[in-house]
């Protein structure tokens, strides 16, 4: 077998653990969710569910990776073989965000350009919102109607995977100098827009918006519950990338404090992105005249509608801060979206021990050609329906398998005994009862609640024909695929004893 | 400002950001200690 690649250091492997975590979801979902649940007091269940589910969750990622120098397959088969079945559910899981993770990308790439004319197209909310449906994605009527594979959507995915595709291929030393960049200038843009928003008249209303505390909402469990998930969904843990990740470390690294510091990381940048996101929707606010509550926005309506909308309100160099808030987002994407691939890439080199250009060139073409689709007029619908089915379903239900498989097969003591040996903080009990109990229960409410809602209703209205065909579709692949790479033995399988 | 705005920014600051400068100081005085624990290759 050949010898694992291994990160330079420490920080370079730490670095790359936090830019796999820190995404757009950072910038376009955390400042929405904090203000809509309790403002300022959303910290307390949110620092909460970080210390409580967010850092043990990353050292049981951080430990299986470590201690089986294997992908997500690998690390589960080893605890019992037929668990190798969910670390390939992780990995699918992978594979399909990042298919349309990249055409989001791929919006990000076509702003970029369109942003020198943001005065232009941005100059309300209508004519915004006008430009990001119509001129960029082309939205059709419906999720059936395809309507045509769109250039400027097409040339968008295309330039995603080759950029991505190119640093994945370069290896762990060349990723390694790339997240020198990719991840510390987001932090670096993201203080400009904050100074320039904090410089902005209004920007006071933004921020007590987003900081106002609500006490009367700490005891709402709906409150608790999108703090646990927020803090779930942007760590980018249950896809198998921070196994993969880890796995490139020696046996002897330190875990609890590496997990913690990714962790910590994440948030702070939650955090400081919130309050660049309304210190400028703030001025936005005063400047036409709307209610914060109005223009307040999650997900791509805030990135590529909303917030673009505020720029071009700018009294000067509107084009220079629409064009650098187009590079955070693209920066923040990047180094996600790389995870990803290297998350599948290493994982198809373990199990057929396949060189990591190959591994890579396979991945990114099939997923590029998965992908085109999402370039149709259609595309927002499928990639709307994909993302609510993988996150809902199957990474919560890989996350529950982990902690119960390290918790209750592998011994939570077994494994803090483990982690302990090298730890700069040690786990004990309190690990134990989180990993075995608390958070497998809150995972396990959250899937069941979101299960009963989409019987209720259809998932945001869509057609249930549609909601079925590409949500249900999208998890049988997964389950599918998973079968036949789990049930098809290699060499390697044989090698690591997990057949 | 809000004068309760202002106290949760501080706060939020001082959780997050305090809590990351521990760790990272945990993890410099052990580096000082006993040397990195992952040395470089």
């Amino acid at each position: 077998m050949a010898e694992r690649e291994h990160w330079k250091n420490r920080s370079i492997f730490i670095m790359a653990a936090v830019g796999s975590a820190i995404g757009l979801g950072n910038m376009w979902r955390f400042p929405y969710i904090a203000a809509q649940n309790g403002g300022g007091a959303f910290l307390i269940p949110y620092m909460t569910a970080l210390l409580t589910a967010g850092i043990p969750l990353m050292i049981i990622e951080y430990g299986l990776g470590i201690r089986t120098q294997g992908s997500a397959h690998i690390a589960l088969g080893k605890i019992r073989k037929p668990l190798r079945f969910i670390g390939w559910m992780a990995i699918l899981c992978a594979l399909f965000i990042n298919i349309y993770y990249c055409m989001v990308l791929g919006w990000a790439w076509h702003f970029l350009l369109a942003s020198p004319d943001i005065a232009a197209w941005g100059a309300d909310l209508a004519a915004s919102k006008a430009h990001f449906y119509t001129d960029v994605l082309h939205v059709s009527d419906g999720p059936w109607n395809f309507e045509a594979i769109h250039p400027n959507l097409f040339w968008g995915l295309l330039i995603s995977w080759v950029v991505i595709w190119a640093i994945i291929r370069s290896g762990l030393s060349g990723i390694g100098k790339v997240l020198l960049f990719t991840v510390p200038l987001p932090v670096i843009l993201v203080l400009i827009l904050l100074v320039r928003g904090l410089t902005l008249e209004g920007s006071a209303t933004g921020l007590n918006h987003y900081l106002t505390p609500d006490w009367a909402r700490l005891t709402d469990y709906h409150v608790w519950l999108a703090a646990y998930g927020q803090i779930f969904f942007s760590l980018s843990v249950g896809f198998g990338t921070m196994i993969a990740y880890a796995s490139f470390m020696p046996k002897d690294t330190e875990l609890p404090n590496s997990a913690a510091i990714t962790s910590f990381s994440n948030c702070c940048f939650s955090f400081l992105a919130g309050l660049a996101v309304f210190s400028v929707l703030g001025y936005f606010a005063v400047a036409t005249n709307v209610p914060m509550a109005e223009i307040s926005q999650a997900g791509p309506g805030l990135a590529f509608i909303v917030y673009p909308s505020a720029l071009a309100r700018l009294p000067v160099y509107v084009t220079f801060f629409g064009a650098l808030f187009f590079i955070t987002l693209l920066l923040l994407g990047i180094d996600s979206a790389f995870s990803l691939l290297e998350t599948v890439s290493a994982a198809l080199s373990d199990k057929f021990g396949i060189t990591r250009t190959m591994s890579t060139t396979i991945t990114a073409v099939f997923s590029f050609l998965a992908g085109l689709p999402l370039a149709t007029g259609a595309g927002i619908y499928w990639l709307d329906i994909m993302d609510h089915f993988i996150m809902a379903y199957a990474i919560t239900t890989v996350a529950i398998v982990e902690c119960l498989a390290v918790g209750w097969i592998l011994g939570a003591k077994n494994f803090a005994a483990e982690v302990n040996r090298t730890a700069e903080i040690k786990i004990g009990p309190i690990f134990s009862f989180i990993i075995r109990f608390l958070t497998p229960a809150i995972l396990g409410y959250s899937v069941i609640r979101t299960f009963v809602d989409e019987m209720q209703a259809p998932y945001e209205g869509y057609p249930p024909s549609a909601v079925f065909a590409i949500g249900l579709g999208t998890l049988a692949l997964i389950v599918i695929i998973g079968a036949v790479l789990t049930l098809v033995p290699t060499k390697s399988d044989r090698e690591n004893g997990i057949v | 400002m809000k004068t309760e705005a202002i106290i949760m920014l501080i706060v939020g600051f001082s959780l997050l950001y305090g809590g990351l400068a521990w760790c990272i100081g945990i993890a410099w005085f052990h580096s000082r200690q006993t040397g990195s624990k992952t040395p470089e290759k």
